[in-house]
């Protein structure tokens, strides 16, 4: 790589093609993180308010964090089959890249988890 | 490649408002989109997490102060999925009709909004 030249995404990039599918994999990954995370922290301080319930909720949000990694996982196989030249399963070119389905459901997911978080805020008492 | 290769099956990806427009742009492209929409989900987590544990935790924070904080973060935390999937729609579509990126709209009210959370809740410390 040329010094201070910056990374292009053109075929002669000298960013290797198949980092590109692993990236978004790993933002996948740190995205579920960010949701397992999320719901350890939501349960721990809601805990002495709402009692030990809490914690089935923070186990459905181990639950969907675990969906977010393997729905992440499935498209950058999808993703490398379609972008990675050197990739050896590489089908036809112009193989089909993932659709926006489990992106949508990802957003809807967090907006509702945005209005609960608002219930709860708005309901906690305050000292 | 054979002449009588079968024929490519009709594309039913989601949307059909991004991807009935345009052609497959560049993977990498497509990528970094979804890597941005993911970025948002992130912050919408944080907001939600920090609006939530501002309010359940015990602080040494005038109250009303800080439960406006708190509304105000857990409100940016919804709008932001908003801005991660419509970011992700637009900007599919424009890398499709190789047209100039969106600019995302939600960056410059979450910067003010967080900025305006964070002085909500020094002041409610200091006054407490």
């Amino acid at each position: 790589m040329t010094p201070g030249a910056p990374p292009t995404a053109g075929s002669d990039s000298p960013v290797p093609p198949g980092a590109q599918p692993e990236r978004t994999a790993l933002a996948w990954r740190r995205t579920a993180l960010a949701v397992a995370a999320g719901s350890l922290v939501a349960a721990r301080v809601l805990e002495p308010w709402a009692g030990p319930p809490v914690w089935l909720l923070a186990l459905a949000g181990l639950a969907a964090a675990v969906g977010v990694a393997w729905s992440g996982a499935r498209r950058a196989r999808v993703w490398a089959l379609a972008v990675d030249d050197t990739h050896p399963d590489r089908g036809e070119p112009g193989a089909p890249t993932p659709g926006g389905a489990p992106l949508a459901v990802t957003a809807a997911v967090v907006g509702v988890l945005g209005a609960a978080a608002l219930v709860v805020v708005l309901a906690h008492p305050s000292r | 490649m054979s002449a009588d290769r079968t024929p490519t099956p009709p594309d039913r990806r989601f949307p059909r408002a991004v991807f009935a427009r345009g052609s497959e742009p560049d993977g990498r492209f497509s990528l970094a989109n979804e890597r941005t929409f993911l970025a948002w989900v992130r912050t919408a987590l944080a907001l939600l997490a920090g609006g939530v544990a501002l309010e359940a935790l015990d602080l040494p924070v005038e109250p009303h102060l800080r439960l406006a904080a708190a509304v105000l973060l857990v409100v940016l935390g919804i709008v932001a999925p908003v801005q991660a999937w419509s970011g992700w729609t637009r900007t599919e579509r424009a890398l499709r009709e190789r047209r100039p990126l969106p600019a995302p709209v939600l960056s410059g009210p979450l910067a003010v909004g967080v900025a305006v959370a964070g002085l909500l809740v020094l002041i409610g410390l200091l006054v407490r």
